[in-house]
C-alpha cells in the first residue's frame, strides 16, 4: 500500500459516479463485501443500483464523518435480540439528519440496502422520535395517513389497546 | 437536486401480504377488513421491516407510542398486532427489561417460542402505568388488579439475569428489573396491596378490644406470592403508626408461635412436602430486619455489616440461578463443589422473647396456672437479640460418599468420642438437582459483644434445595456449645443461592423437648 490514499468508484442509480476514499465506502458493509470480492480491479466502478446521486451525497457526508470510528461487528445470527436500547442520536448526527420527510425515507432505505447498522439506527430512531408523544391523529397527519378504519372497527381497536390506556 | 419520490426505485417496495389467521385465538384481525396500500405515505411506502424497525425503536423509548401507531390504520396495527413471530415485541421487550431467555431462577433456559413477548410487554407496561400514575384516593380500585400486579412482578423477579459471585451490587445496573422492582415494592401502592391481601378490614375498636392484644385479623389464604414479594425488599416501617405496630406485632405472633414449627415441617419454615413457606419466612424476615434496622438506627456502627444485606433493593436478593449449573472444571476429583458459596465469613443474629413470655404465648393456659398475664401485646412487646455474630464456615468432604472412612473430613469429625452426633440430614423431600454441601464452622462476636467465641467444630450444618420448582437453598446449622448440641436453625436463602440478603430462618431447641423455645434467625454471607 501506498501513501496514496486507496479510493473505489461508486455508481448510482442515475448514472453518476462517485470517487470515494475506501475507508469511508467500508462504512457500507455491503460495498465492503463487494469491493472483497471484486479484489484489486483498478477502475471498477460498483453500481449502486438502488441509490440515487442526490441521497448517496448525503450518505457520503455521513460515511465520511464517522470513517475512523470502529466498524460494528459483523452481523451475529440475531443481532437485534442481544441489543438493549438503542443509544442516543449523536449531536453531530441529529443536525445532519434534519432532512424532510422524503429525504429522510430515502436515507433509510438506502441504509438499509447499503447496509450501514448505525445509519440504519440514526433514521429509525429519528422516525421514532417523531412519533413519539402523539396522538394516532397526530401520527397520522404527520405521516400523511389516512385512517382506514370503519367505526365498528374502531370500537375493537380501542379495547385491543386497553393496555395502554390512561 | 433532491430525488422525488416517484423516480426513486426504491418508492415501490413490493407490498407485503397480509394474511389473516382466523384459527388463532391470539389475534384479533379477523374483524377487520383487508388492508389497502397507503403509497401516498412515506413510512407506510417502506418495506414491513423498515416500520417494524422504527416502530422497534419507538416503542423501546415508549411503549405506549405502540398503541398509538396501532390506532392509526389497518396496516400498522397489522404490523404491530398480527405478526404470529412477536418479532417486534421480543424487540420491545429487550429494551426494557431482563432477558427472559436467561432468567435465573430455572434450571433450564427457555426457547424464545415458549415466551409470550407482547403479553408481557402489555401486561408490565399496564402495571407501570398503576405504579406511576394512580394516586392514593384510587388505591380503592386496586382489589381486581391485585392479582395481575403481583404475577407480573413475581413473573419480572423469576426473570431477573443471574448475578456473578464477583458481582458488586454497588455498581450493577445491567438489570432493569431489579431497578424497577426495587422502586415499586418498596412503594405506598405495593404497601397498600400487600396489607389489603393480608389482612381483613380492622373491626371497629371496642373498650374491650382496647384493653386486650390488638391483633390483625389475617386474611386465609395468602397468596404465596405475595408474601414471597414482600421479601424482597426491607420492611419500610414506622414505629410511630398503629398499623406498623400492629402488623410488626403479626409478624412476631407468627415468628414466637410454636404450632407453625413442628415435626412435619422440620422445625423451620417449610411446608409438609419439603417446600417453602413464604409467608412464615416473610414475618421472619420482617421481624429480622425490623430489628436490625432499628438497631442500626440507634447505633449507626453497632451492626454495619448488616446495612449492606439490607442495601441496593432487589439486587440483594439477585442470586447466581440455575441456568450454568456445572461443576468447576479446576476442581479435584474429589473435591466438593461450593455451589451455594458457603466457603467464608457470614455474620448474623438470632431474636428471642423472654421464656416466661414465650410461654406465655404459646401456653396461656400453662402461664394462667403460674399466675402470669395471659395476654402479651405484640406490638408494643419488644424481644431481645443475641449478638452479632461472625462465623466462618468450611466445608467437609461428603459423610455419604461410598467410602466414608477414606473420605473422612480431616477437619471436623462427625462423631463424638465415636458415638455418631445427631444427624444434620432431613425427612422432607429435596430436589437432587444438586448434591447437599455439609459443612462445619467457629463463630466469634461482632466488635463489642461478649457471647463466647465458639470453636470451629461448635458449628455443622447442610446447605441442600428444597423440593420447590424452581428450588431454593435450604440451611440447616447445629450449634453445639459445651458438648452438647444445643441450637438447631431450619433456613431459607431469600434470593437463591449467592445472594446477598441470606438465609432467614427458626432457631430452636436442638433437643426439640416439649414446650422448648423458638425464634427468628438471619445470616449473611460478608
Amino acid at each position: 500500500m501506498s501513501d496514496k490514499k486507496q479510493q473505489v468508484i461508486l455508481q448510482t442509480s442515475d448514472d453518476e459516479q462517485f470517487t470515494v476514499e475506501k475507508i469511508v465506502a467500508e462504512r457500507s458493509a455491503m460495498i465492503k463485501s463487494m469491493m472483497e470480492d471484486l479484489g484489486e480491479q483498478e477502475g471498477q466502478a460498483i453500481p449502486l443500483p438502488n441509490v440515487s446521486s442526490s441521497v448517496l451525497t448525503k450518505i457520503l457526508e455521513y460515511c465520511d464523518h464517522h470513517k475512523n470510528e470502529p466498524l460494528p461487528a459483523a452481523d451475529s445470527s440475531d443481532a437485534d435480540d442481544s441489543r438493549r436500547k438503542t443509544s442516543e442520536i449523536g449531536e453531530w448526527d441529529a443536525r445532519w439528519i434534519q432532512v424532510d420527510q422524503e429525504m429522510l425515507f430515502e436515507i433509510i432505505l438506502a441504509a438499509n440496502y447499503l447496509d450501514i447498522k448505525p445509519l440504519l439506527d440514526v433514521g429509525c430512531k429519528t422516525v421514532a422520535n417523531m412519533i413519539k408523544g402523539k396522538t394516532p391523529e397526530e401520527i397520522r397527519k404527520l405521516f400523511n395517513i389516512t385512517n382506514d378504519f370503519t367505526p365498528e372497527e374502531e370500537e375493537q381497536i380501542r379495547k385491543e389497546n386497553e393496555w395502554a390506556e390512561e | 437536486m433532491v430525488a422525488s419520490s416517484s423516480k426513486s426505485p426504491l418508492a415501490s417496495p413490493p407490498m407485503p401480504e397480509y394474511t389473516y389467521d382466523q384459527g388463532s385465538a391470539s389475534t384479533s384481525s379477523s374483524f377487520l377488513s383487508p388492508v389497502t396500500p397507503q403509497m401516498q405515505s412515506p413510512l407506510l411506502r417502506a418495506p414491513s421491516e423498515i416500520i417494524q424497525k422504527v416502530l422497534s425503536a419507538s416503542g423501546g423509548d415508549e411503549v405506549y407510542a405502540i398503541a398509538q401507531a396501532a390506532k392509526t390504520c389497518k396496516e400498522l396495527r397489522s404490523i404491530i398486532y398480527d405478526n404470529p413471530d412477536q418479532a417486534l415485541w421480543r424487540q420491545v421487550h429487550l429494551q426494557h427489561y431482563d432477558d427472559p431467555r436467561t432468567a435465573a431462577a430455572f434450571p433450564t433456559s427457555r426457547a424464545s417460542s415458549s415466551v409470550d413477548w407482547r403479553q408481557q410487554v402489555q401486561d408490565r407496561e399496564f402495571v407501570a402505568r398503576i405504579f406511576r400514575d394512580w394516586d392514593e384516593d384510587q388505591y380503592g380500585q386496586l382489589d381486581k388488579h391485585a392479582d395481575l400486579i403481583c404475577t407480573t412482578l413475581m413473573e419480572m423477579y423469576l426473570e431477573i439475569t443471574p448475578a456473578t459471585p464477583s458481582h458488586d451490587p454497588r455498581t450493577s445496573d445491567d438489570s432493569p428489573n431489579c431497578t424497577l422492582l426495587s422502586s415499586w415494592l418498596r412503594s405506598a401502592l405495593f404497601k397498600y396491596i400487600y396489607e389489603s391481601q393480608y389482612f381483613t378490614e380492622p373491626e371497629p375498636t371496642t373498650s374491650y378490644q382496647l384493653r386486650s392484644s390488638p391483633k390483625r385479623v389475617k386474611k386465609n389464604p395468602v397468596d404465596p406470592i405475595m408474601s414471597r414479594l414482600h421479601c424482597l425488599v426491607p420492611p419500610e416501617y414506622d414505629d410511630d403508626l398503629r398499623e406498623d405496630r400492629e402488623w410488626r406485632g403479626f409478624a412476631r405472633r407468627t415468628v414466637y408461635n410454636a404450632k407453625n414449627f413442628r415435626e412435619e415441617n422440620d422445625y423451620g419454615p417449610f411446608t409438609g412436602d419439603g417446600k417453602v413457606n413464604w409467608e412464615l419466612v416473610d414475618a421472619i424476615s420482617s421481624v429480622m430486619m425490623c430489628n436490625a434496622q432499628e438497631v442500626i438506627k440507634n447505633e449507626p456502627t453497632a451492626w454495619l455489616p448488616a446495612v449492606q444485606p439490607m442495601s441496593y433493593g432487589v439486587e440483594s436478593v439477585r442470586g447466581w440461578g440455575y441456568t450454568e449449573l456445572k461443576r468447576p472444571d479446576n476442581l479435584a476429583e474429589g473435591d466438593v463443589w461450593d455451589w451455594a458459596g458457603v466457603e467464608g465469613n457470614w455474620c448474623g443474629c438470632y431474636a428471642f422473647m423472654d421464656y416466661v413470655d414465650w410461654v406465655a404465648l404459646n401456653y396461656p393456659q400453662s402461664a394462667f396456672l403460674h399466675r402470669l398475664s395471659s395476654e402479651i401485646d405484640l406490638s408494643l412487646y419488644h424481644e431481645a437479640l443475641g449478638d452479632l455474630m461472625q462465623l466462618e464456615l468450611k466445608i467437609c468432604t461428603d459423610p455419604h460418599t461410598s467410602n466414608p472412612r477414606d473420605n473422612r473430613c480431616t477437619s471436623h469429625e462427625f462423631e463424638n468420642d465415636r458415638t455418631p452426633l445427631p444427624s444434620v440430614d432431613t425427612d422432607l423431600p429435596s430436589s437432587d438437582l444438586l448434591p447437599p454441601i455439609y459443612f462445619h464452622g467457629s463463630s466469634v462476636p461482632y466488635a463489642g459483644g461478649d457471647a463466647p467465641p465458639l470453636p470451629q467444630n461448635a458449628i455443622r450444618g447442610v446447605a441442600r434445595l428444597t423440593a420447590d420448582n424452581p428450588p431454593q437453598v435450604r440451611w440447616t446449622m447445629i450449634i453445639r456449645y459445651r458438648d452438647s448440641d444445643r441450637w438447631r436453625l431450619e433456613c431459607v436463602q431469600v434470593g437463591g443461592r449467592g445472594s446477598k440478603r441470606g438465609f432467614f430462618g427458626i432457631w430452636s431447641d436442638a433437643t426439640r423437648g416439649e414446650q422448648s423455645p423458638c425464634g427468628p434467625a438471619w445470616y449473611w454471607k460478608t
